[in-house]
């Protein structure tokens, strides 16, 4: 999303450690951050920026938790949601990698339309495409890329007429 | 018998002689009130109005100047307040900083300088790096170590980045700064103005 770049970066925790001299911030402690549309939820990230002024930042959770990424894809109704244990983001080229027990979704009007499971899944946020290989940390069972596309409705697809009106009755479409 | 009897007078002036110059100096003595003992309480027992104190480090060279309205103080606890205080902290192998407060008290000689009334903190941009401020209502400094830390709110303006947060602790000798709870940082997009050389 490339309205999102020109966006201030906003990042809330509950400590921050800055080196000034490395130019790094450590954030700990329910991370959340916004910038545009994008969110990230983690409990540790470390941002760094690089002599251009592009930031890289490396989010990871602990215990059990996955860090959470979310974001609109330009223009569209359709956001993507990512989880993983780890997330890098390379704010030269705009590239998130999720690894290891990586989900990316695609939702339209907050239904799933497809599903991307694997080891490690690159998404390209100026190209809005993404790219997964497996391996033995996957989110599958059987350690391989795995993709879940959901059946359209004929000559329905999401983005023509956007999501139903809010306020109007959702019944035609099933809960999630 | 006679001459015992006249010796023995004669001791006796001689005896009362002596008592008497004794109690004549020791009368002088306490006649003479000497210094009373120095008030230790805390009421102010010196001050100076528009002054500029240059603390050095122990090779010689200036390290630590302060500017101030008024200065004044307490012989007690050795301690000095000082109204508009401003401090200027330079080390040969570090950047400059300028710090500014309503008001100031200094204590553990000098080793100590506990700030109040919008303290500004500055950091002088220094290699490359952009300048770093720091404002809060109240900030406690140690120069020798050159720390500066607070449990107020503080709030950080860093090249495109701005923090806040509680329990701010900053060492320009490391350059860490560190927050302790609620951090929110906002940076804004764009190149930064500072000159980026690495």
């Amino acid at each position: 999303a490339k309205t999102d770049n020109q966006q201030p970066t906003l990042v809330d925790a509950d400590s921050l450690r800055y080196d000034d001299l490395k130019q790094t911030s450590v954030f700990t402690g329910n991370v959340v951050l916004t910038k545009g549309s994008l969110t990230l939820r983690a409990d540790r990230l470390e941002l760094r920026e690089d002599p251009e002024g592009f930031q890289h930042g490396v989010a990871t959770a602990t215990g059990s938790k996955l860090v959470f990424v979310r974001q609109r894809r330009e223009g569209t109704d359709e956001y993507i949601e990512g989880e993983a244990e780890r997330a890098e983001f390379d704010g030269r080229n705009d590239k998130i990698h999720f690894i290891s027990r990586a989900v990316v979704k695609r939702l339209a009007c907050e239904q799933v339309v497809d599903e991307v499971r694997g080891q490690q899944i690159t998404y390209d946020q100026r190209a809005e495409t993404y790219s997964a290989n497996g391996g033995p940390r996957a989110a599958t069972p059987n350690q391989r890329v795995r993709t879940v596309i959901q059946p359209r409705e004929s000559g329905g697809a999401a983005q023509d007429n956007g999501c139903a009106r809010p306020g109007a009755p959702a019944a035609a479409k099933g809960g999630r | 018998m006679r001459d015992r009897l006249a010796s023995a007078v004669s001791i006796i002036l001689l005896v009362s002689l002596v008592a008497g110059t004794w109690w004549a100096a020791d009368y002088a003595q306490r006649a003479v009130t000497t210094d009373p003992p120095r008030r230790l309480t805390h009421e102010i027992d010196s001050y100076v109005e528009d002054f500029v104190m240059v603390r050095s480090d122990p090779e010689g060279l200036p390290s630590t100047r302060m500017e101030g309205k008024r200065l004044v103080h307490y012989p007690d606890d050795d301690s000095s307040e000082v109204t508009q205080l401003r401090a200027v902290n330079q080390r040969a192998d570090r950047p400059t900083t300028v710090v500014s407060s309503n008001f100031a008290r200094m204590d553990e000689d000098g080793a100590r300088i506990d700030m109040r009334g919008n303290v500004d903190f500055q950091r002088m941009a220094a290699q490359g790096r952009d300048a770093l401020t720091i404002r809060s209502e109240q900030m406690t400094l140690r120069p020798d170590e050159d720390l500066a830390f607070t449990d107020q709110p503080a709030t950080i303006l860093n090249g495109r980045s701005r923090i806040q947060g509680r329990g701010m602790r900053y060492n320009n000798v490391t350059r860490e700064l560190s927050i302790a709870q609620r951090t929110q940082v906002e940076i804004t997009p764009g190149k930064s103005p500072a000159p980026r050389q690495p």
